[in-house]
This record gives C-alpha cells, sequence and structure tokens, in this order.
C-alpha cells in the first residue's frame, strides 16, 4: 500500500476498473498530466480542490451509459487528498507559468495519515470525518491561496504543524466509542473497502452489453454497393467504352433474434440473470429506427413450451406456438433459448429430455441458427438432462463474458459448433 | 493555450458581423456555461478529443463555431473545418478520395491530366485539418485549427474505431502516393458531437473526453434570452421562462421531444416581434390573432402562445391545446 501512497486516487482508479468501467493505463497517466501542469483554465483556483479533481475525473474517465451515480459514489468513497511533495513536477510540457504554483512545500501528507485512520471508522465518527475533511479542504486552499497572493517564486514557510495537532486530538477522540472504551481498529479492518453492489451472478449486465452490442447484423439496402465486376465488364464490352459501375442486388439480410425464456419452476432463482439478459439484448438492438427495435422479441415458458408461449413473465398474454415457429421461419430469425434444462436440480428425466429434443428438431426446422445458454456451469451439467441435450446443439454456460461472446458468434454465423 | 476563451467576455455577448471573401457572416451569441469551458480547456490541455453530448437542439454544433470565433476571429472560416457525418459516411471520406471514374473518362477522352493521380485527390474534412497550417497570433502563439465532427452516432457502429489511428497520432497515409505521410501541423481541438441514438465502442470512448451539456437553469436560460434579445425586459422574459420550465417539466412523456434551448430562442423570436406590434395600426388579422395569443397568456399563464414551436409531436400538442 505504500507505494499507492504516491500514486494519487489510484484507489478510486482501481475501484473503478474493478466494476467494469474500461480504463486502461493512458486514461491514468492523463490524470497525472493534468496534475503536474495543473488547469490552465483557471490560475488562481488550486487544482486540488475536490471538485475540480471531481471534474476532471469525470470528464476523463466517465463514459456516456454508465452509472453517474455510482461513479460519484466511488469517487466519494475513495477520494485521497494528493500529495504532491513525492511528485516530480514536470516542466518541459508545459508552456504555462502556472507551475510555480504548485508548491512543493505544501505538506499534505501529513493530512493524508490522518485521513486514512479516519475512514472505515464506526459510523458516529463519519460525520465528525466529513467537517475535518472540509476543514482539511478550507485550510488547504487557504493555505495556497497566501502563498499564491505572496512571490510565486520564494517558498512559504510550513505553518502546518499546529493543525496537525490539532487534528491529532480529534483522531484519538474519534478511537473511542459510547461507552468511553478505546476501539482499537486492526489494519485491515481500516483498509478495508465496502462497496455496495448486486453483482450476484458471475456475468454482469455490463459484461453482457458489451457482447451484445455486436450482435444486430443489419444490412442497408438502399446503399447497394457491391460492384458486380462482370455485369460491369460485360457492359463495357457492350458499349466499346465505360459508363458506369453495374451493381449488385443486395438482398435484405437482417436478422431477427428471438430469446425463449424458461422463467418458472427452477430457473425462478435465475431472474435477475433472465432480466440482465434481456436487456442487454434489448440495448443492443435499441438503435435508430422502430423497424430495428422490434428486431429483438423475448418469450416465456415453463420448461418447454407446449402449445403457448408467452409475452410476460408472469404468463399473462400468450402467443401459438405453431405461429411463433411459423414467424421464425418467416422473419429467418435467430434462436437463443435460456434455461438450466434440469441442471440446476440435476433432473435427469427422459420424458423431458425427448421433449426438449422434440422441441429443438422442431426449432432446428425453422430457424438457421439455435443457440443454447445455460445459467449453471458446465461442470452441473453432467448427470443432468442438460448434458444430453448439448449434444444436439451448442449450448453454452451463462457464468462468464467469454462464452456468451462464442454463443453469440455462432449466432452470427462467425464460428461454427464443433460437438 | 494562452489564449483563455473566457465567455464572458464582449466577444460573444453580442452578434458579431464581418465580411469573410466578400460575403457579410453574423455570428450569433453563445452563452456556454462554465462546466463546458472546462472541458473545453481540459481537451485542449491534453491533446484529446472532446466527445460531447446533450439534448438535442442544447448547442452542440455551435460550440465548434463559437470556440473559432474566440481562437481566430475573422479569420475563422478558414482554421475551422466540419464533418457532418451521414449513415452512409465511411472513415475515408473524411480522409481523401480519388475520382476514379473521372480518371477513366480522362483516359477515354485522351486528356494531358490523367497521368497526374494528384490532380484527382479530393480531401475530405479531417485531412484539410491536418493540412492547414496554423493561426498565429500576436503573441507568436499557434492558434489550433478546430474540426467537428457532427452527430458521429449517425453512421455505422464500426465507424468511430475506423478513426481511432487518426485521432490519436493526428496523421494518415495516403499508398496512391507513395506512402505519403499527412501529419498535422500544429495543434488540434477536436469536437466530436452525438446524439445518444447508438452505442459507441468503447476502444473510441477512451480515446475521447466526455462531457454532458446540461440543460440551463432558469437563470442561465434567462441570460441566454437577454443576450440574444437585448432590448427586452428581464422580468418580461421571466415569465416566459417559468412557463416554459413548468411545460417543460410537466407536459412531456418520455418518448416526446422536449423543447431545448433552440426552440426556446424561436419562440422567443416570435413572443418579442409580435409584443413590438402591439398598439400599432393597420395590422392584418393574422397579426392581430397572434397578439391575441399574447394577451390570453398574459391573463392566464397556462395558455402557452405559439405552440407549434414547443411541441413537436401531435400528442403533446393536444395534450396542451385542451387546456
Amino acid at each position: 500500500m505504500d507505494t499507492n501512497t504516491s500514486l494519487p486516487l489510484y484507489k478510486f482508479f482501481e475501484t473503478l476498473r474493478k466494476n467494469g468501467f474500461e480504463l486502461g493505463i493512458d486514461d491514468y497517466y492523463a490524470l497525472i498530466d493534468v496534475i503536474h501542469q495543473g488547469f490552465w483554465y483557471d490560475k488562481n483556483k488550486s487544482i486540488l480542490d475536490k471538485e475540480n479533481i471531481f471534474f476532471i475525473c469525470e470528464t476523463l474517465w466517465f463514459k456516456p451509459n454508465q452509472s453517474k451515480y455510482e461513479f460519484k459514489n466511488m469517487f466519494d468513497d475513495n477520494f485521497e487528498y494528493i500529495d504532491l511533495t513525492n511528485q516530480e513536477t514536470n516542466n518541459s510540457n508545459a508552456e504555462n507559468p502556472l507551475d510555480s504554483n504548485l508548491d512543493p512545500d505544501n505538506s499534505i501528507d501529513a493530512k493524508k495519515e490522518e485521513n486514512d485512520n479516519l475512514n472505515d471508522n464506526s459510523e458516529e465518527s463519519d460525520n465528525l470525518q466529513e467537517e475535518e475533511n472540509d476543514n482539511l479542504n478550507d485550510n488547504i486552499q487557504e493555505n495556497q491561496i497566501d502563498e499564491n497572493s505572496e512571490d510565486k517564486a520564494e517558498k512559504v514557510p510550513n505553518n502546518t504543524p499546529i493543525k496537525q495537532e490539532e487534528f491529532r486530538i480529534k483522531v484519538e477522540l474519534s478511537n473511542v466509542n459510547d461507552k468511553g472504551e478505546n476501539i482499537e481498529e486492526t489494519k485491515e479492518e481500516r483498509k478495508r473497502k465496502f462497496l455496495f453492489s448486486d453483482n450476484y451472478f458471475d456475468i454482469s449486465l455490463r459484461q453482457m452489453q458489451q457482447v451484445c452490442r455486436s450482435l444486430p447484423i443489419f444490412q442497408i439496402t438502399s446503399s447497394n454497393n457491391q460492384i458486380d465486376i462482370d455485369a460491369t465488364i460485360l457492359n463495357w464490352a457492350k458499349k466499346g467504352f465505360f459508363e458506369k459501375n453495374i451493381y449488385q442486388n443486395k438482398q435484405n439480410l437482417y436478422n431477427k433474434v428471438i430469446l425463449l425464456v424458461d422463467n418458472k419452476g427452477s430457473m425462478q432463482a435465475f431472474e435477475t440473470l433472465i432480466n440482465n439478459l434481456n436487456t442487454a439484448l434489448k440495448d443492443a438492438f435499441d438503435v435508430g429506427t422502430k423497424h430495428e427495435k422490434q428486431a429483438f422479441e423475448t418469450y416465456y415458458f415453463y420448461n418447454l413450451p407446449q402449445d403457448y408461449v408467452y409475452m410476460d413473465t408472469t404468463h399473462v398474454a400468450y402467443k401459438e406456438k405453431k405461429q411463433l415457429l411459423k414467424e421464425i421461419k418467416k422473419d429467418k430469425s435467430l434462436v437463443i433459448i435460456l434455461s438450466d434444462a434440469g441442471a440446476s436440480r440435476g433432473g435427469n428425466s427422459d420424458g423431458r429430455f425427448k421433449a426438449s429434443l422434440r422441441f429443438v428438431i422442431q426449432l432446428q426446422k425453422v430457424s438457421s441458427q439455435i443457440v443454447w445458454l445455460n445459467p449453471m456451469p458446465k461442470t452441473r451439467w453432467a448427470e443432468s438432462t442438460a448434458h444430453r441435450i448439448a449434444r444436439f446443439l451448442p449450448m453454452f454456460p451463462l457464468t462468464n463474458q467469454r462464452e456468451l461472446q462464442q454463443s453469440i458468434n455462432i449466432l452470427k454465423g462467425k464460428s461454427k459448433w464443433n460437438q | 493555450m494562452a489564449k483563455i476563451l473566457n465567455f464572458s467576455d464582449e466577444n460573444l455577448k453580442t452578434q458579431q458581423t464581418f465580411t469573410d471573401k466578400g460575403i457579410d457572416i453574423q455570428i450569433d451569441v453563445y452563452q456556454p456555461s462554465e462546466e463546458l469551458v472546462k472541458a473545453v480547456h481540459l481537451a485542449y490541455q491534453l491533446k484529446k478529443p472532446l466527445l460531447i453530448m446533450g439534448e438535442p437542439g442544447c448547442g452542440k454544433t455551435r460550440l465548434a463555431e463559437a470556440v473559432a470565433y474566440q481562437l481566430h476571429e475573422e479569420k475563422m472560416y478558414n482554421h475551422l473545418f466540419v464533418w457532418n457525418i451521414k449513415s452512409t459516411t465511411k472513415a475515408q471520406d473524411g480522409l481523401y478520395q480519388i475520382d476514379m471514374l473521372k480518371r477513366m473518362y480522362d483516359v477515354n477522352i485522351k486528356n494531358e491530366n490523367a497521368s497526374d493521380i494528384k490532380k484527382y485527390i479530393q480531401y475530405g474534412a479531417l485531412a484539410n485539418a491536418f493540412m492547414t497550417k496554423p493561426n498565429i497570433d500576436k503573441d507568436k502563439e499557434k492558434l489550433p485549427n478546430i474540426l467537428l465532427i457532427d452527430e458521429i452516432d449517425k453512421a455505422d457502429i464500426d465507424f468511430p474505431n475506423d478513426l481511432l489511428l487518426e485521432l490519436d497520432k493526428k496523421m494518415f497515409v495516403i499508398p496512391e502516393l507513395e506512402n505519403k505521410e499527412i501529419k498535422a501541423e500544429g495543434n488540434l481541438l477536436i469536437f466530436i458531437t452525438s446524439n445518444q441514438e447508438k452505442a459507441l465502442p468503447p476502444a473510441f470512448l477512451r480515446r475521447c473526453l466526455y462531457h454532458y451539456i446540461d440543460f440551463p437553469n432558469e437563470t442561465q436560460l434567462t441570460n441566454i434570452v437577454l443576450s440574444h434579445y437585448q432590448h427586452l425586459d428581464k422580468e418580461f422574459v421571466e415569465k416566459y421562462i417559468t412557463a416554459f420550465e413548468n411545460t417543460r417539466e410537466n407536459d412531456f412523456d418520455d418518448n416526446d421531444k422536449k423543447p431545448s434551448t433552440s426552440e426556446l430562442l424561436d419562440w422567443f423570436n416570435m413572443i418579442q416581434h409580435y409584443q413590438s406590434l402591439r398598439g400599432k395600426d393597420n395590422l392584418s388579422e393574422i397579426e392581430k390573432s397572434f397578439i391575441k395569443e399574447l394577451d390570453d397568456f398574459d391573463s392566464d399563464k397556462t395558455k402557452i402562445p405559439y405552440r407549434q414551436l414547443l411541441y413537436k409531436t401531435l400528442e403533446s400538442y393536444n395534450k396542451n391545446a385542451k387546456k
């Protein structure tokens, strides 16, 4: 952890990455650049101001379609004052007189230690901590504003020792609980940080969204930009000179995707997973025109569709299975089946297997590509119906991004299924 | 950037006019929020493109013009490059196109030009932005060229990924001219706008800074309107803005198009025009009925005048017509 104290906001950066924000090392370098060069926008305001830092982090690291609420929370939880005493000020690119403002003598590290101690205390001291943070903030501001008003080149005498003592006293008080007993916090307890999240399954909504984004396969009919070379040459030969390109007649190839979900019985436990997959696929198709939005549909059933499939999770609005199969054939749809096939309870029934197989064969007659997603990991399929069905069509566990990506590749026709 | 963009300066508080190549050009007032100005500075400092999103009509496209005017003043159109993306746009369109068809015609009619491929190259906005020499101001500072890539989400989902190298290294190669390298001469300020119609690829998002233009609050709206129509009275403007805010809050479903800053300005254009006609003689029937709408509003604040300018869908229009 010692190396981390000299890397400003590294904890925040790490937390963001762990929670699915796609950030690379150069994103972190960008922040370091700004801190070293100072923010050219407003010479008088300190860049170390919490608000300014949040603005910079937000502009650099927050991307559209992410949760701003989560981002702000993670920032607040992981914010640490930036210690410039160990940083080397980078003068090569900065053409700006602001650099002299970054006074290396600002002993903010003492205050940072205080912060580390103050973090993760009991709730009563939380308010105290916030007040102190504000005080710290004000103190840093005052310090720097004083320095700015004096001659920038000279170093300002360090007048923080007095303030350090004040903080030390406050820290001791907060280590005492209601009964007046000393709460000895272990180092681990202090360092442990909790972030409330609802990622119960191995694959998160964000990961699903990233993969599903590549699924929609549409062809724009209006721009026929494939030249039919033979026809062009023929035309040229006929006319005796080159007149124009002849374009191929491109067929309107768009693939509808149908998601068939088994959502009762043993699949009840996977409700969140079902919803996440539904959302991820809906978002992927949620582009531009209404026409394209309708290219994704979800139907629900219990164990296996008998005569009807349902348009909602409560199995009220229905559609006949025959009708659905007809539509799949007409639209050349791709089909994703989401069911555990008995793997969650380990059931191995001949009846269920035969019925499932019959259904799969019906689907294979009308659809060009079918894929079965199983919420249980592969190790749980053995000795259950799932493992028997998996021999007849591609079945993937919905437990990590890679497997989902493979299933999508098969749907798109990018890869073939090896039995 | 030595020249800090102070939008609170006199520069864009009033309408500016100048002549460029014999044509009179008017630059409208532009009042950005402080956050937006900070984001622009950050983008320039870090030499990264700035991706701007926001409601339609909030001033994303106009930002580039305003920044160009602030930096280059009357020479702005020499240093501002706009690339309007369509759904059929490919990355190559911004770089260069070689008119091979024309060259083939010229070969057929035995034109001498045909042998020199350079005569058939047309450079796109991105290439022009790279190749134009930067403007040098009186302090010998190199002022950046400005490139606006407008509505990038209209194109294919792969389109932003095709531009990664060009945006990163600010250079590209022309194989047909024996691998000639075109590199950006000076610094380049790139603005990219998007209407959030499609998700942008993560590899592209990583290379950009992101800023969302929030809808302005009442005070900011009042300032915007007053800077466009300086002869109006502040109280007069405020009462219409309150009605505008109320209707924006309450009368629109999530699917309807909420009126944004540009609709507000069009609306005020009508309001101030007919307000000025009040009390005049020889008005036509239509003009009188328009003035009557203003009177109706004065008596009942729910009767919004000139609804056609604010309500763009049949549902929202009918909902408010019944009031």
